[in-house]
């Protein structure tokens, strides 16, 4: 099965939901379609920071439905032209949400050098659990050679209930 | 004698044997000619010996005969006795001068001879006197006959010299020729010894160049046969049998081990080969499984579901009971398919599927799509490979159904009983030419068909061996079929039979 024949089946659902005029539906579908869509061209090639915020919003929006999630990047208009590896803040959410309920996902700049960036991740009233540590882990070690690439170096740091995932270009650089 | 080159390294065994046997054999011939003829000569020489023995006797004896004659005539004037003496006369000279060409043994018995000689002259002139003076009747006929008689005694005693001298002679030859016979018999002895002794080590140097050679070839055999095929070769002397046999025993030595080290050669290239097989099989194994993963990886099922479900509760809150039900034959087909595609799947679940993504084509085709499925078979029990059935049911709706205005009609149907299964999928659609529908299958086959159809075929085979049947048919305007036919593989349990 591939991406393309998942496009076409959402495509067809959000269709049906347009003729029977559920509204929210057909939008949860073009979201899901237009996820698969920016999936479809693979993980780790250069992306504008906006398409990949984009792609986060739309994540958040897939999943605010399940609680009180959301999404914040306030402050990056600026910076929307900057180029990101693909799926660095889009992918690590969704293992982060198979393991627990998300409350808030915010985009910013920070640290020192004011070029880095962050994305937090707090928790729903719960600790970091294993699992998740785990799955931060294991996508700082997947994605660390793809930023490397692209200038940047990819950190993580744990919190009690918040998970941190830094892209550090001053440090990629060196 | 055991180089190569020489005469004894170039003959076979039965010249050497017959070559030496022939040599004994002359020797011992040799030996025993040189001993007759030397005793031959011995023999000749005491023959010699003794005739001389019995000349001088035979002269004795009938000068003793001729005197005895002669004095009864004088005594008795018997006229018969003059005539004996008369003819012994010249008898008695005839055996002297045989006697002394015999009897001239050495110095001494030449100078009897010569004494008896003119002894004999003597005596026979006296004799003569004797005899005139008795025929005149003279009485001095006495006194001649004393005369005679005296000569007689010297010639006796001559001739008796002459005896000794050629007895002793005759001993001392003799005892030379003693003592010649005596070396002669130890040179025999001696010979037939060197002969023997020859004999006993050409024996034992015969049987050895034989024996040891063969010894050699039955110890290196039996290593061979025991497997052990690095033994040396055989070391070959002269261009006998036994040399032949060696050279042979080499050739073929030499031929297995390099037979031996073929098939090792080959059975290593095919460990090789066998390990690259398995090295490429784990390869594509793995390629599969990172393809598989990465597809995972990529489309993320446990997001997609979770997706899903909240667009289903979503569109139940709007009370989009079709789009509910869409989302749910998704969920069913997204899962289906996100399976691995290696395991088999009872054919019951490869039906429900294929009849989910049905009910996805009909909310897209609505009434122009029609279908019916008809399974006659123990679908629970029947194991097939996953995903043969929806993308044959696929093509048929792309290429057959969608191209026409109006639709058409699906129809999928298993039947088969516990040997074989078989199963059609139908369509009443546009249809192509038969040979267009050959070609299609012919390039599936080939692996340069489309994916659908390809990907079926492929593990169709894999599946069952090469033992499954495909067959395309097809007719411009009135639709395809596809028919698989494939061995029937129940589960374990089942009771295999179809209802």
């Amino acid at each position: 099965m591939e991406t393309e024949e998942i496009l076409q089946d959402l495509n067809a659902l959000a269709c049906k939901a347009a003729l029977e005029g559920a509204r929210e539906t057909r939008q949860l579908a073009a979201l899901l379609a237009e996820e698969y869509r920016y999936r479809r061209d693979g993980a780790g090639a250069p992306v504008e920071l906006a398409r990949e915020a984009a792609a986060l919003e739309r994540l958040a929006r897939l999943e605010r439905l399940k609680g009180r999630s959301s999404f914040d990047w306030n402050g990056l208009e600026g910076s929307a032209a900057q180029l990101v590896p693909r799926g660095i803040f889009s992918r690590f959410i969704p293992p982060l949400t198979d393991a627990g309920r998300i409350r808030t996902v915010r985009l910013s700049r920070g640290g020192a050098s004011s070029g880095e960036l962050r994305l937090v991740v707090a928790l729903d009233g719960r600790s970091v659990s294993r699992i998740m540590e785990e799955a931060t882990t294991e996508f700082v070690a997947r994605f660390a050679p793809l930023c490397a690439e692209l200038g940047f170096a990819l950190r993580c740091s744990v919190e009690t209930e918040e998970l941190t995932l830094i892209l550090d270009p001053g440090e990629g650089r060196s | 004698m055991t180089g190569d080159g020489g005469l004894w390294g170039r003959m076979n065994i039965r010249d050497k044997l017959l070559s030496f046997y022939a040599a004994m054999i002359i020797c011992i011939i040799g030996i025993n000619v040189s001993m007759s003829l030397t005793a031959f000569r011995y023999i000749r020489v005491f023959d010699d010996k003794l005739t001389v023995y019995f000349d001088i006797q035979e002269f004795r004896m009938l000068l003793d005969e001729n005197h005895s004659s002669l004095e009864r005539f004088l005594r008795e004037r018997i006229a018969n006795e003059e005539q004996h003496y008369l003819d012994g006369v010249p008898t008695l000279w005839q055996r002297y001068t045989r006697m002394s060409r015999r009897a001239a043994a050495n110095q001494e018995a030449r100078f009897q001879l010569r004494a008896i000689e003119r002894g004999l002259n003597e005596y026979f002139l006296r004799a003569g006197r004797a005899m005139r003076l008795r025929d005149e009747e003279q009485d001095a006929y006495y006194q001649a006959f004393l005369d005679t008689l005296r000569v007689y005694e010297y010639v006796m005693g001559y001739t008796d010299q002459l005896l000794n001298a050629n007895l002793n002679e005759g001993n001392r030859t003799y005892g030379i020729l003693a003592a010649r016979a005596a070396s002669v018999r130890m040179i025999s002895f001696v010979s037939l010894a060197v002969v023997g002794a020859a004999f006993i080590l050409f024996g034992l140097f015969f049987s050895n160049s034989v024996s040891r050679p063969i010894h050699k070839l039955a110890e290196l055999s039996s290593r061979i046969a025991a497997g052990d095929l690095a033994v040396g070769l055989m070391p070959i002397n002269g261009s006998d049998e036994v040399a032949v046999l060696s050279r042979s025993f080499n050739e073929m030595s030499r031929s297995i081990r390099e037979m031996v080290e073929d098939l090792k050669e080959k059975a290593e290239l095919e460990r090789k080969l066998h390990e690259e097989e398995i090295a490429l099989e784990r390869m594509q194994r793995s390629l599969e499984e990172a393809r598989f993963m990465g597809l995972q990886a990529q489309i993320n099922p446990h997001f997609l579901f979770n997706a899903l479900n909240t667009i289903s509760r979503t569109a139940q809150f709007e009370h989009a009971d079709g789009t509910s039900g869409l989302i749910k034959s998704l969920a069913t087909l997204f899962r289906y398919h996100l399976r691995d595609p290696r395991k088999s799947v009872s054919f019951s679940e490869e039906l429900m599927i294929l009849e989910e993504y049905l009910s996805i084509q009909r909310y897209r085709y609505g009434e122009r799509l029609r279908y019916s499925v008809n399974c006659a078979v123990p679908a629970d029990e029947l194991q097939v490979p996953a995903f043969i059935l929806q993308p044959l049911v696929e093509n048929a709706v792309k290429y057959g159904i969608e191209p026409e205005e109006e639709g058409g009609e699906i129809q999928v149907e298993a039947v088969g009983d516990r040997e074989r299964t078989r199963v059609s999928i139908s369509d009443t659609g546009r249809g192509m030419r038969q040979h267009e529908a050959d070609e299609i299958l012919k390039a599936a086959r080939e692996g340069r068909g489309g994916i659908g159809i390809t990907n079926v075929l492929e593990r169709l085979n894999l599946y069952y061996g090469g033992r499954e049947r495909v067959e395309f048919l097809s007719e411009p305007g009135r639709g395809s079929t596809v028919i698989l036919s494939f061995p029937s593989r129940y589960s374990e349990g089942s009771l295999c039979s179809p209802s």
